[in-house]
């Protein structure tokens, strides 16, 4: 540390004791003179000054309950009564002051002159550069006043359209590379949320159809059974393809009438048909073990949408144990008789595929439900 | 030759692709997972059994309506009056005529018949699925005493309940609550034991001395319960049969209270004072041994066994407020499972296992709520000033507890609650209640 360091720090602390010690300086009060002071209210100033005794309260006040005191109490101890001071002189009312003389308020004579004050070239108003600050405002231009012609002139005439750009007049240029339009994508902003609750699809279920019905399916092509080609002139292919032709239309199996019947149905039609289903799918009185198991049913339905209630099957199960299971494929078999739309037994299904005898199969998985 | 076998095989590959989906869509539609349903009381018909004996006919409707009561009570199920039967069985016997029973909507149906025989009873009874025109289970037939008849239309509830739902029913078992009397400021309190349903009370104690938290031995056949007897909280064992009663030699201490039986009903757990301290500890009925289970400064109590016996779980103010901790059934570090706002307490394990039901006090309210063994999945069942006690039905599906008012001349009562939170009933009992423990099912 250097010399400089010391000093400074000696002097610093000689400062502080002293200071702290108050060499010189005297800790004794100040002396001060006391006056004392009393409170008056305007009227009472203004009896004192003229001489009248302000209004006193009455001289009969109302009685003040006293306390109902059962012990008789000892008598007090009489006390010499302190000397009554002497009565006060009465002060002689101070004579009124003298008002200040009031200001002088004569208006001083204006001096007009004939000649016009000379009036400062007109500042250029330059409007400010744009501020990048937010908040900051540009100052207002004083709009100029209206003024009326001293003669009357015709209308101006419409201003001309100007196209909003400007295009110009096309010129034939065969060496020209033709520009080649460029999609540019336009920058957007998400569009702001109606609702502040997020409802995602997969909360709001809906059995609209999510693809569109898949067409009829074509008439079967009758298999001609084909000539015995040379070994050199076999079309692998050509008779794989013909074997193929042979399995969708095999005869043991009946084949469906052109254009009725069969093919599969599209996913609105299914979801009406479990939509028809889960009404009737009572839950209510199910263990909660069983609430935890998914079964397979299999079942048919005859031509136009009738259930056969013989065709039940459980084909699976899984999540809890066969007795769990058997629960849920009663309720699912009791929903499925109880659910045919109105007194005709039917279910809500497309003709077009249900012209024909329909084996169904449906998945009954109350698990989402469990402890609702 | 290499090339025509490969062409071969693409030939076959492609056939066979084309071939196999359009095979299957013409032969099964398969229309997906059907994940919702409706959750519904499910509508049943009783007709009033058939008396088959004279002399059986009031018989034979009190066991008709102590059944229909039994199921309805549940919330699970709701009985199609009998205005809208459009025909009644001819005899027990006789066939079904299910489009009948179809066009009023009843999904289930029981028939039923009683055959009365000096002081013996029989009934026997069928239940159908009314849809799908078969019937669920094999008929039955049951014989006693015709003082036990409640009983035996207990157990007939019992079946129908289990056959439809699939879990075992809970009618045929029987209540210990603390029966309350008088003003609050001066309750005579006394041991009770009735039927599930509020039936055939029978009083254990008398008001001498005030007695609290009776607790059912797994079998039903002992109590265990806090007496003041001696004016200090002293454990007591009473025996159902005989109402007779001794006091349980516990660990050494001030004050022991909040017994519970383990699973074999070998061991006592409870709670008990030494110095000022409250922690667990357990005695073995057959050795008489007693041992710690907990030893901290924190007020530790309501100790209840898992199913399995091998767990317990307790309430604690270890972590500054009361919470719920799980441990091992000889002690150890316990895990805290409660992590909520506000205050929990005695926590009871389901007869499943699954399930914790507990007492939770948060912001002035009292509610009985359920939660997974680990903390999660906690919900509220009810809601009120004061709710308290929860104990189990066997079945672990619905939970008892005890209910008091507001006010100085507040009363008490017992209700019972679903485990989803619904069908909140009271349960009858001629005076206020409190305390319940749900015995097993009788046997």
């Amino acid at each position: 540390m250097s010399v400089g360091t010391y000093l400074s720090g000696t002097g610093h602390a000689a400062i502080v004791v002293w200071m702290v010690a108050g060499w010189g300086m005297s800790s004794e009060p100040l002396p001060f003179e006391v006056t004392e002071v009393s409170v008056v209210s305007g009227a009472e100033f203004a009896a004192m000054t003229q001489g009248v005794q302000p209004d006193l309260p009455p001289n009969d006040p109302a009685e003040i309950e006293q306390p109902v005191i059962e012990d008789t109490p000892p008598a007090p101890v009489v006390e010499a009564p302190p000397a009554v001071a002497d009565a006060p002189v009465a002060v002689q009312p101070p004579a009124p002051e003298t008002p200040p003389a009031a200001p002088d308020l004569t208006v001083p004579e204006t001096v007009v002159t004939d000649t016009p004050p000379t009036v400062p070239d007109t500042p250029t108003i330059v409007a400010p550069p744009p501020s990048i600050e937010l908040g900051s405002s540009i100052p207002p231009v004083p709009r100029p006043a209206p003024r009326v012609a001293p003669e009357i002139v015709a209308p101006p005439e419409p201003d001309a359209t100007v196209a909003p750009d400007v295009a110009q007049a096309a010129v034939e240029q065969p060496d020209a590379v033709p520009e080649e339009n460029v999609d540019v994508a336009e920058e957007t902003t998400a569009p702001e949320a109606a609702t502040d609750t997020i409802i995602t699809e997969a909360d709001d279920p809906s059995f609209a159809p999510e693809i569109s019905r898949r067409p009829a399916t074509r008439p079967q092509r009758a298999v001609v059974a084909a000539e015995k080609p040379t070994e050199d002139a076999v079309d692998p292919l050509a008779a794989a393809l013909a074997a193929a032709g042979a399995v969708e239309t095999p005869a043991d199996t009946p084949t469906p009438t052109p254009g009725l019947g069969g093919g599969d149905i599209s996913d609105g039609d299914k979801a009406n048909i479990m939509r028809q289903i889960g009404q009737c799918w009572t839950l209510g009185a199910v263990s909660s073990a069983a609430m935890r198991t998914s079964v397979t049913v299999r079942f048919s339905m005859n031509a136009g949408g009738v259930l056969d209630t013989g065709s039940f099957e459980m084909t699976s199960f899984a999540g809890g144990t066969a007795a769990d299971a058997e629960v849920i494929y009663r309720a699912a078999r009791s929903a499925l008789v109880r659910c045919p739309q109105g007194q005709s037994g039917r279910y809500d299904v497309p003709a077009e595929q249900f012209q024909t005898r329909r084996d169904l199969q449906l998945v009954f998985d109350p698990s989402q439900m469990a402890r609702r | 030759m290499i090339k025509r076998i490969l062409t071969l095989l693409t030939a076959c590959v492609l056939a066979a692709t084309l071939a196999s989906p359009t095979r299957a869509q013409s032969e099964l539609i398969d229309l997906g997972t059907l994940t919702s349903g409706v959750i519904e009381a499910l509508p049943f018909a009783i007709p009033s059994f058939q008396p088959e004996v004279g002399g059986s006919e009031q018989m034979a409707a009190d066991i008709s309506r102590v059944i229909a009561e039994d199921l309805n009570g549940t919330g699970l199920f709701r009985q199609i009056p009998a205005s809208a039967f459009i025909s009644t069985p001819s005899g027990f016997g006789a066939p079904v005529a299910f489009a009948d029973w179809r066009a009023i909507n009843a999904q289930a149906l029981v028939t039923g018949a009683v055959a009365g025989n000096g002081n013996q009873v029989t009934v026997k009874f069928r239940l159908y699925d009314v849809f799908s025109g078969a019937e669920m289970g094999e008929g039955l037939q049951l014989s006693g005493t015709t003082d036990a008849w409640r009983r035996m239309a207990h157990q007939v509830a019992d079946a129908v309940y289990s056959r439809i739902t699939g879990e075992a029913g809970y009618f045929d078992s029987r209540v210990v609550y603390v029966a309350e009397t008088g003003p609050k400021n001066d309750r005579a309190k006394r041991l009770a034991i009735m039927d599930y349903d509020g039936a055939n009370i029978q009083y254990l104690t008398d008001s001498s001395a005030i007695v609290l938290a009776p607790r059912f031995s797994p079998t039903g056949d002992r109590v265990l319960y806090t007496s003041y007897e001696s004016g200090f909280p002293r454990i007591n064992v009473l025996d159902v049969a005989t109402v007779g009663r001794q006091q349980l030699g516990t660990a050494y201490g001030d004050m022991a209270f909040s017994p519970r039986f383990s699973l074999d009903g070998r061991q006592v757990i409870y709670s008990l004072i030494q110095g000022g301290n409250t922690d667990i500890f357990r005695t073995d009925l057959t050795t008489g041994q007693h041992s710690r289970l907990t030893n901290t400064p924190a007020i530790e109590t309501a100790p209840s066994f898992s199913p399995n016996g091998n767990q317990i779980v307790f309430e604690s103010d270890r972590s500054g407020t009361q919470q719920l901790y799980i441990m091992g059934a000889n002690g150890g570090e316990p895990q805290r499972i409660s992590f909520g706002n506000g205050r929990y307490g005695t926590p009871v394990w389901s007869p499943r296992g699954d399930l914790i039901a507990f007492t939770k006090q948060e912001s002035g309210r009292f509610h009985i709520g359920v939660m997974r063994t680990d903390g999660s999945e906690e919900r509220l069942l009810t809601s009120s000033f004061l709710d308290e006690g929860p104990t189990w039905a066997p079945n672990g599906r619905v939970i008892m507890f005890a209910r008091e008012t507001q006010g100085a001349d507040g009363t008490t009562g017992l209700y019972s609650v679903d485990i989803t939170g619904r069908n909140l009933r009271r349960v009858t009992t001629p005076q206020g209640g409190s305390d319940p423990s749900w015995g097993p099912l009788q046997r």
